[in-house]
């Protein structure tokens, strides 16, 4: 009976301890019993540590030209477009509001995804910070919706038909996702009810859940404190980051920088006046390609690719939402323990390799519009610029580390070789002429493939043989030229180093 | 404590600068509400000299926060503020 007693007794414990270590790992997470508002590091007077800090402030100029905006907007599809209309002619100030409006919103957007990217490079995302790298993933998508869903109001041809491409991909979506997605923004299915849907959402439901996503993540970044840098070689010695105040130091800081940035998106849209595109109808519709804004862009020349038509839109978004999941479970994929930019050079790659991807495939789209993109040329251009980040990605990381100190690294009162000036100047010429010579290698390759199934297809000629000629030498030497150049920077090994070398010595005696 | 490097300022100047600055924030606060914003062009001349307005008070703000943590006010940045305000308020004319 004794025994049965202490059982249940320990086993209680262990329920308890259990109960306990994920209260703690909450409360590590969330900060629920962290002091608020507390100094901050002096390296945070930086503006990468405030892109979205800005990312807010572009929200609430937003939130201010919007609610002015709103006063003359009629969310009906007979009236969207003349009221629109009206307050680009008729309103004060009403086209410089709309400028700003749409311009601030194009910041917004561009600003999270620096602030996601600079936070994957520098690891923000590593424990304690799993929590606010998934809520910030949530603001993002927040942010995309709030773009998506205020492209439409306008019910101008150009929103009208991108909305229409978007919401057509609702139904290639899985059953339970598509009946919510279709009750949530097209209800009925008839254009006023969608109007009126999209417009609730982009002023109310949207606004209000990134508040939310706000305030928890703010208090999540009170308890955690700013992150540490993550640049340099070597990790910097143990010792205490002096701390500035909230205010005023980091306030006026803030206002310094959100004045500018102000400044700079009044600038910008008296530079670029927005004009109105003309009026949703159905007749202009169908001789008009749709195309989503530029943020959806670098998605949609995805889908366009021949090999996603044929194997079905269904498989095509399956890809893109692996992408957004597999960013919003990174914490838990890449859980290393160190965060240092220089010693992370697959996770780094990686990220570059995102980067460009997302910057081709949206000028891509500018470029290409309504036009299926073949196989092979995905193939080209997404695998070419693939493998140019990643042997510029890759060959940095040699080259610097080629050029540290044996054994880590000097003492702090002697500056390291990596750091003198002369050493840039040359790390610049040599990234530069190792660009230079894999982009010649990228034409190169593409050059080759094309004039090779041309020769197929259309039978030996001499135009046709002279060009694959060419473009094999032009190949020949793009390899030859980065071989080499790896040697020099002492990444060569084995046998081509040996090969180089007693080619050097032949050369050299001749 | 007076700092009388070349290359920044020290408090008293700092002071005066931020003086400046106000004067032409006000300024173009007032050239603000002499617009008729229903044209194009008015509009760009409003959105400029808010952006006077904008960059002036970061300004202010900037001496404010240097001298209040005693670090230096550079001369650099506060030359490139002035001359990015000239250029403002050229174009604002010209417009």
């Amino acid at each position: 009976m004794a025994d049965q007693e202490s059982e249940t007794k320990s086993e209680l414990e262990r329920s308890e301890e259990k109960l306990a270590k994920l209260v703690q790992w909450f409360d590590s997470r969330l900060g629920l019993s962290y002091e608020l508002l507390r100094p901050a590091p002096m390296y945070s007077v930086n503006p990468f540590y405030w892109l979205g800090a800005l990312a807010v402030v572009a929200f609430a100029i937003q939130a201010v030209t919007g609610v002015m905006l709103m006063l003359y907007y009629i969310p009906t599809p007979t009236q969207a477009y003349s009221s629109t209309k009206f307050i680009f002619q008729s309103v004060s100030y009403g086209s410089f509001l709309e400028t700003v409006h749409l311009y601030t919103a194009y910041a917004m957007i561009m600003l999270t995804f620096m602030h996601m990217m600079r936070g994957y490079f520098v690891s923000v995302h590593k424990a304690p910070r799993e929590l606010m790298w998934i809520t910030g993933m949530g603001m993002g998508f927040v942010t995309l919706g709030l773009g998506f869903t205020g492209y439409l109001l306008p019910w101008t041809i150009v929103s009208k038909s991108a909305t229409d491409v978007g919401v057509g991909m609702i139904d290639a979506l899985p059953q339970p996702v598509a009946s919510f997605l279709t009750f949530l923004l097209v209800g009925g299915g008839g254009d006023p009810e969608v109007l009126l849907r999209f417009f609730d959402l982009h002023i109310v439901i949207l606004p209000g859940v990134l508040l939310v996503l706000l305030v928890a993540k703010m208090y999540m970044l009170e308890a955690h404190g700013i992150s540490e840098p993550a640049t340099g070689p070597i990790p910097p010695p143990p010792k205490k980051a002096k701390l500035i105040p909230i205010f005023p130091d980091l306030s006026f800081y803030l206002l310094e920088l959100a004045c500018l940035f102000g400044a700079a998106m009044l600038l910008i849209s008296v530079a670029f006046p927005l004009t109105l595109p003309p009026a949703y109808s159905a007749a202009l519709a169908s001789q008009y390609a749709a195309q989503p804004d530029w943020y959806f862009l670098w998605i949609y020349q995805i889908l366009k690719i021949d090999i996603f038509e044929t194997a079905g839109l269904p498989v095509a978004l399956a890809a893109v939402t692996l992408i957004f999941l597999l960013l919003v479970v990174l914490p838990f994929i890449d859980r290393g323990t160190n965060r240092r930019i220089l010693n992370r050079s697959r996770f780094v790659t990686i990220g570059l390799i995102f980067s460009a991807e997302v910057a081709v495939l949206t000028v891509w789209g500018e470029l290409t519009p309504g036009m299926a993109i073949p196989n092979e040329q995905a193939v080209l251009v997404l695998g070419g610029t693939a493998l140019l980040v990643a042997l510029v990605s890759l060959g940095s990381y040699k080259l610097i580390f080629n050029r540290l100190p044996k054994g880590g690294g000097g003492s702090s009162s002697s500056p390291a070789p990596y750091a003198t000036r002369s050493f840039n100047a040359a790390s610049l010429w040599t990234s530069g002429c190792f660009v230079a010579i894999l982009v010649l290698g990228t034409f190169g390759i593409s050059n080759s493939i094309n004039s090779t199934v041309s020769l197929i297809m259309q039978g030996p000629s001499f135009s046709l043989l002279s060009s694959m000629g060419l473009s094999f030498a032009e190949l020949s030497v793009a390899v030859f030229a980065i071989v080499y150049l790896l040697y020099r920077l002492d990444l060569g090994t084995g046998s081509i180093k040996r090969r180089i070398r007693a080619f050097e010595f032949g050369w050299r005696e001749n | 404590m007076e700092r009388e490097l070349s290359g920044e300022f020290n408090e008293r100047t700092g002071l005066r600068v931020s003086f400046l600055l106000l004067v032409v924030a006000l300024a173009s606060v007032i050239a603000l509400w002499t617009l008729n914003t229903t044209t194009a062009s008015a509009q760009a001349v409003f959105a400029i000299y808010l952006a006077v307005d904008l960059v002036s008070f970061a300004m202010i703000s900037y001496i404010y926060r240097l001298s209040k943590t005693g670090d230096p006010i550079r001369k650099v940045p506060m030359l490139a503020g002035f001359v990015f305000l000239l250029v403002l308020i050229a174009a604002g004319i010209l417009a």
